[in-house]
């Protein structure tokens, strides 16, 4: 895997597919654990680890499993590194266990997982599938994280536990402060990423005239 | 009665599945935008959701719990939801083709809808369920029972989204606001109505 | 040749991919299980750190069948903590419906004396639906009335000398019930205790 691929890989999973503010997947636990910062890490973790087990195993798999079985298959293979994680986390995180509570067998359904297992991991080798799981999932916890500081921040004045200041408006750590912040977050997301893309563009689109009128001339 | 009255209202309004609970949000903002789907979807799911716990709620008790397979709990429950699905939808598209093309394209999407996991995994949790719906003790017909109403709010939200959906289109909005951003905070205000329902509860 | 055929074909190609990675992910979280295995011991520390609020190493102590029960419920567990308290898990019947509340109370000593009760925490209720009706004014009652406790006064849903009362209005039945595991425990306590050597 070339340094090049590897940058691409990266570049997709955190920012051109963000699959919390650009492809708008997972929403779920997006919504349901940025209450808090320290909430929205703990599941930023265990997607980033399952994300990454499920994506290589299932990589390794893609020639055997035949294409008619292949979301079942893959759904078990997810169910049984969400098992472990879950039976992991009970043993020797039992906080984050409680706090993540129904969620934490949801991943199972995630729509993220399922979805890039379907059109990375299946069609993909194995060190690739498992790099786009780590940044996808780097992508997903970054999100949910800032999502998770921004609530606590606003709604209960404190960042990871620690009380910050006096401000506190209940409204952000409440189900309808969950939509709000996330429609701003995909709002203020995807308008610097389209800025930065036309820039870029720009940037390219006047080199290569640039190029051009060289070799004229 | 009245503790019927009152499961009811705690299942549909109080822990809206969809507007409190944020379960089986994917299908909510991608496939809310014409009434006639949102009713379809909704239903299935109902149906699906219904019969599911009917079905794992014995499963854990009855079977895995005594054999201490607790930990198998995922897999099978996915198992049994996929295997239900699958087979409804053969049953509706021998039984009636018009409902089939109505409804039968949403129903494999169900089987990754958290909505259905969601509550087969809320139901068994003794201590969650009887404290949301306020009861003493716990059985498989009130599973089913809170299946079934946990999926008419999730439905009832969505029809409420789709009718909405419909008018915020029209709104002429800042470009980076519009499509989902737009639909999370007609979401947001939809949690905030339903919020007031906590004030009974 | 028809088996030859099916042996090829798709469909028992599926199954068996399905079964292979049922089976071998049944076993490795068979395996996993055991190795994770949270006993039952590991929980009743865990349970009883969240219910005292910091870690803290304890013995369980032995229950004679007439300790297990009383006129007013039952005892499920005892544990001495290292700092001299009692932490018993006791159980109250005659609640709403005829069924009961199973609470935590940590009773307070120093130098073997009692001094009254530290902590009263809801564990379990069978049959009881208004529980989220109690509030903290409800619990404040077992801790503050420290004299009546020492004195020996027990907690019950009437006004009279001998009780203290304790009521939450509308949950009158479950309030008997929780009342009736703080008093089981108090009469572990008085009788059991302090025969034992502690001072009441």
């Amino acid at each position: 895997m070339t340094t090049k691929r590897f940058k691409q890989i990266a570049n997709d999973g955190v920012i051109k597919n963000n699959p919390t503010l650009r492809l708008v997947l997972g929403t779920c636990p997006t919504l349901a654990l940025s209450t808090t910062a320290m909430n929205g890490i703990g599941m930023g973790l265990a997607v980033i680890f399952i994300l990454t087990c499920s994506n290589a195993m299932i990589s390794m798999l893609r020639k055997i499993i035949p294409n008619e079985v292949r979301i079942p298959a893959f759904i078990l293979i997810i169910a049984a590194f969400v098992t472990i994680v879950r039976m992991v986390l009970d043993k020797y995180i039992p906080a984050l266990y409680e706090s993540l509570g129904v969620y934490l067998p949801l991943i199972v359904v995630n729509c993220i997982i399922l979805g890039r297992a379907e059109s990375f991991a299946s069609k993909n080798a194995v060190l690739e599938s498992a790099f786009d799981g780590l940044f996808t999932g780097i992508g997903f916890a970054i999100a949910i994280t800032l999502m998770g500081i921004v609530r606590e921040a606003l709604g209960a004045g404190s960042i990871f536990g620690i009380h910050v200041w006096d401000f506190k408006m209940e409204f952000f750590t409440s189900a309808a402060g969950a939509f709000f912040v996330y429609g701003l977050f995909i709002a203020i997301f995807n308008a610097i990423y389209t800025s930065v893309e036309n820039k870029q563009r720009q940037k390219s689109f006047l080199l290569k005239l640039e190029f051009a009128s060289k070799k004229e001339a | 009665m009245g503790t019927f009255l009152m499961i009811i209202v705690m299942a549909v309004f109080v822990n809206n599945f969809l507007l409190v609970q944020f379960l089986g949000i994917c299908p909510f903002l991608g496939l809310s935008k014409k009434s006639s789907s949102a009713l379809g979807m909704g239903l299935a799911v109902t149906v699906v959701m219904t019969i599911t716990c009917l079905i794992t709620y014995p499963i854990y008790y009855k079977i895995l719990v005594p054999l201490g397979l607790q930990y198998l709990e995922i897999i099978v429950f996915i198992f049994v939801i996929a295997s239900l699905v699958q087979m409804i939808e053969k049953v509706i598209k021998k039984f009636s083709k018009p409902l089939y093309n109505a409804m039968g394209i949403y129903l494999p999407l169900i089987t990754t809808n958290c909505a259905v996991l969601g509550v087969a995994e809320l139901v068994i949790d003794k201590g969650q369920i009887m404290a949301i719906l306020g009861v003493g003790s716990m059985n498989i017909g009130l599973a089913a029972l809170y299946g079934f109403f946990a999926g008419i709010g999730f439905t009832l939200a969505m029809y409420i989204m789709s009718g909405l959906r419909d008018k915020v289109d029209y709104l002429d909005t800042s470009k980076s606001l519009k499509g989902f951003p737009m639909t999370m905070m007609t979401a947001c205000f939809m949690a905030m109505g339903f919020y007031v329902f906590n004030l009974i509860g | 040749m028809k088996v030859n055929d099916f042996l090829k074909s798709k469909a028992f190609k599926s199954v068996m991919v399905l079964m292979c990675i049922a089976l071998v992910a049944g076993g490795l979280l068979a395996i996993l299980s055991d190795v994770l295995y949270v006993s039952d011991q590991e929980r009743i520390e865990r349970a009883i750190n969240t219910i005292y609020g910091e870690e803290i190493s304890f013995e369980e102590l032995e229950l004679s069948d007439s300790d297990k029960t009383n006129e007013y419920g039952s005892i499920d567990n005892v544990y001495l903590l290292e700092d001299e308290n009692y932490l018993i898990k006791a159980t109250g019947l005659h609640g709403y419906k005829d069924g009961t509340v199973t609470v935590w109370i940590v009773a307070e000593y120093d130098k073997a004396e009692f001094l009254g009760l530290k902590k009263v925490v809801v564990a379990s209720y069978e049959k009881q639906t208004l529980m989220s009706s109690f509030t903290n004014d409800f619990y404040k009652t077992f801790y503050d009335s420290k004299e009546d406790v020492i004195g020996g006064k027990y907690f019950a849903v009437t006004e009279s000398e001998n009780n203290i009362q304790n009521i939450t209005g509308g949950a009158s039945k479950s309030s008997n019930a929780i009342n009736n595991a703080v008093d089981s425990g108090l009469y572990y306590v008085r009788n059991v205790i302090a025969s034992d050597g502690g001072e009441i």
